[in-house]
């Protein structure tokens, strides 16, 4: 049980009287008699928020498998909590909110540690709460009127439950992901600029290689064996480590690499160039 | 590798050419966009794999005759000024 009961009994009782003084004109006191009735609610969403809370940290730290962490943490604070006429009352408000939120995936609620789940639902529970109060302080029964407040209630209570916590982290991992995508892409690196006789010395060597692809590709015994010692010889030249042992094909996929690293590197892209240049020079 | 990244807007139209080209021919790619980076004064340029070997790029002014074939009219910043181009791919 709740330590502050605020019965559904007494809550109608109140909500008759509020609305006697909106029929009576006496705006005043129906604001003070929304006010306190909000109030009341609030403390009483609290009161079962706290005891959710406790529950949820020792619970889930005890539990076994991730099947019983989902069952536990996408269950409502309702049903966790001892019976409340107002948790009940909030639950039943809106089938259709509790259902948008119990859609978010299991398996999303198992990555999440408890730690971040009840930062998530203090944090929105503070920034809802926030707003009822500014809006009870500065508004009139007319902006106002506890419909309205209700209808704020009822998103303070379901933001102190785990679906709602897993909805709210996840709409701000994709918000992050869309930041965290827009910096990487202000990140990421130019391309190399290149002057028209390094772009010569790509073709060049580009070139060699597609010659040579094409004297391994041909299945020509003599024309492999060829294509063998001459890219034996390039990856030599150029300093770049190979098998001894390995294939024309090998060493073909040995320089494709080499020339891939060349496009973001003068000096490799030097090195490389001559080395092709002296082999077609013998 | 193959995708969009950024290019410096500060080249002249030759090196422009030379720097895809060379992308073009180093990367095993192929150019099959360029624009301006609308949030600063730079290029974009899209490739995608291309395992056969092309032909040079070349850029010249819009409408300005040249060798090769035209791959795409855009407007490029060149020398850090906005300027309308045609890409050619060299024979």
């Amino acid at each position: 049980m709740a330590p502050i009961n605020y019965s559904s009994s007494a809550l109608d009782a109140d909500v008759a009287a509020y609305h006697a003084s909106i029929a009576n004109h006496a705006l005043d006191i129906a604001k003070t008699q929304r006010n306190q009735i909000v109030f009341r609610i609030i403390a009483q969403v609290d009161a079962a928020y706290g005891a959710f809370e406790l529950n949820l940290s020792t619970r889930r730290a005890g539990l076994q498998t991730g099947g019983d962490a989902a069952q536990l943490g996408l269950s409502a604070a309702a049903t966790l909590v001892g019976a409340s006429d107002i948790k009940d009352i909030l639950s039943a408000t809106s089938t259709a909110f509790q259902g948008t939120r119990l859609s978010v995936d299991k398996n999303f609620f198992e990555q999440k540690t408890t730690e971040s789940l009840v930062s998530q639902m203090r944090a929105s529970r503070k920034n809802l709460q926030a707003q009822i109060l500014l809006s009870l302080s500065n508004r009139d029964v007319n902006s106002y009127p506890l419909e309205s407040a209700w209808g704020d209630v009822v998103n303070y209570y379901y933001a102190g439950t785990i679906p709602s916590a897993l909805v709210d982290i996840a709409g701000k991992a994709g918000s992050d992901a869309v930041k965290a995508d827009q910096t990487l892409k202000d990140a990421v690196k130019e391309l190399t600029p290149g002057t028209p006789d390094q772009a010569k010395q790509a073709v060049t060597i580009r070139s060699e290689y597609e010659a040579l692809n094409k004297a391994i590709s041909s299945g020509n015994e003599t024309s492999v064996k060829a294509a063998r010692e001459t890219l034996a010889k390039i990856l030599t030249n150029a300093k770049i480590q190979f098998d001894p042992g390995a294939s024309a094909s090998n060493l073909l996929e040995v320089f494709k690499q080499a020339i891939i690293a060349t496009a973001d590197d003068n000096a490799k892209l030097q090195t490389l160039d001559a080395a092709v240049k002296s082999v077609a020079s013998q | 590798m193959a995708g969009t990244v950024p290019v410096s807007g500060d080249l002249t139209m030759d090196n422009l050419a030379a720097t895809l080209t060379r992308r073009e021919q180093s990367a095993f790619e192929q150019v099959t966009a360029l624009s301006i980076d609308p949030a600063q004064t730079r290029n974009l340029v899209t490739t995608v794999s291309q395992p056969q070997q092309l032909g040079g790029l070349s850029i010249c002014a819009a409408g300005a005759a040249s060798q090769g074939t035209k791959i795409l009219s855009t407007t490029v910043y060149i020398s850090g000024t906005k300027t309308n181009v045609d890409l050619y791919r060299l024979p």
